[in-house]
């Protein structure tokens, strides 16, 4: 079940519209992306700023192109 | 495949000795070779050489045979649940069979999932369904490269969602599981610590310390984000703070064999001396570490 996880994860680390879309109204996306309930609590505790400043940060080091 | 003899002289060296070196940027190259003297050892990035010239990997095979040479990996995404990319897998195969490196290196990161292209390294749920796939990821690894990697610990400014344990946790647990050594990324930890309330001494005590063969050290910046909280960003644009040269002197007081240590830095450039230095001060913390461990070893016999 962890692969869901890593997907959900990954699509929103992946852009910082997806993640902001998260933001906006988190159980309507997590619905939609199809994430396992089990995952649903996890998901729905996620620090905003947090997950806000990691997506603006992928993006910037995407943009930089440093794979690291 | 590995050169055998070069493999055997440096296993001796890598129990004898400590050695400090840095990164390879084209932009030092100049000064890497002029200074070739002051540096025992290199790492390249494996993913940026995936298309280089025959030329260029002749040179790099050359420069393997003068310095022990690392070979740095950044984006097999061998810490998750999902199978490692093969691909990718194949092309560091292919390069460390041409090189002939020292040893070679990954994250225990994941990059992408699902068809989703993270574009850097993101820590996955530290969960027993991550471990199971980073074991059989890192065995892959081992079985299509030919030697098991050192595994870096990575910088993350979120806590994974579903982890149900801790960073240093999750670590052990990969080590144990795989026998790899581990590569630590001195900043990455600080980052870790600073970003999550943590101290960087109780973090890095918290790490499998005698599994460390290899040491990562560079810099970082403050970032504030939209709430006004000060983050700490490794962004390897920076010199190491000394923080990081004062870890490395515990690491080294701990460390149960020679350690290889690299100085990354990925841009702004400072001039060749202001890098010589910092190889300097990183040697004179590794000096006071072991000195430290003399001392203890021989208090406690």
């Amino acid at each position: 079940m962890s692969e869901a996880l890593e997907t959900f994860l990954a699509r929103l680390y992946s852009s910082v519209l997806e993640t902001e879309s998260f933001l906006q109204d988190r159980a309507a996306y997590v619905h939609a992306a199809g994430l396992p309930k089990q995952h649903l609590v996890d998901v729905l505790a996620i620090d905003a700023e947090s997950i806000r400043f990691a997506a603006r940060s992928f993006e910037h080091k995407r943009r930089r192109s440093e794979p690291r | 495949m590995w050169g055998r003899m070069r493999r055997g002289l440096w296993k001796l060296n890598e129990a004898a000795r400590d050695r400090v070196g840095l990164a390879w940027r084209d932009e030092l190259a100049v000064d890497i070779h002029i200074h070739l003297q002051d540096i025992d050892c290199l790492e390249i990035l494996a993913d940026r050489e995936f298309c280089a010239s025959r030329q260029r990997i002749a040179a790099l095979r050359e420069l393997a045979r003068q310095v022990p040479l690392s070979l740095h990996s950044v984006a097999l995404g061998l810490a998750s649940s999902q199978p490692v990319d093969e691909k990718r897998l194949a092309r560091v195969a292919a390069l460390a069979s041409r090189i002939e490196p020292d040893h070679w290196s990954e994250h225990l990161a994941f990059v992408r999932a699902g068809g989703f292209e993270i574009g850097h390294l993101a820590a996955a749920p530290y969960r027993p369904e991550t471990l199971e796939g980073t074991l059989r990821n890192v065995e892959r690894a081992q079985h299509v490269v030919g030697r098991l990697p050192h595994l870096e610990n990575i910088a993350t400014s979120i806590r994974p969602p579903g982890s149900l344990w801790s960073e240093e946790q999750f670590i052990d647990a990969v080590l144990q599981g795989t026998r790899t050594p581990m590569l630590l990324d001195l900043h990455n930890l600080y980052a870790n610590a600073w970003n999550f309330g943590r101290d960087p001494l109780e973090l890095l005590r918290a790490m499998p310390l005698e599994k460390v063969r290899s040491v990562h050290l560079s810099g970082g910046c403050i970032v504030r984000d939209a709430a006004g909280n000060a983050r700490l960003v490794d962004d390897h644009l920076h010199d190491p703070p000394d923080v990081v040269f004062e870890l490395l002197q515990v690491d080294g007081a701990q460390a149960t064999c020679g350690l290889t240590v690299i100085l990354e830095r990925d841009g702004l450039f400072p001039d060749f001396n202001a890098v010589l230095r910092q190889l300097s001060l990183a040697r004179a913390a590794l000096a006071r570490g072991r000195a430290q461990q003399a001392l203890s070893r021989s208090a406690a016999a």
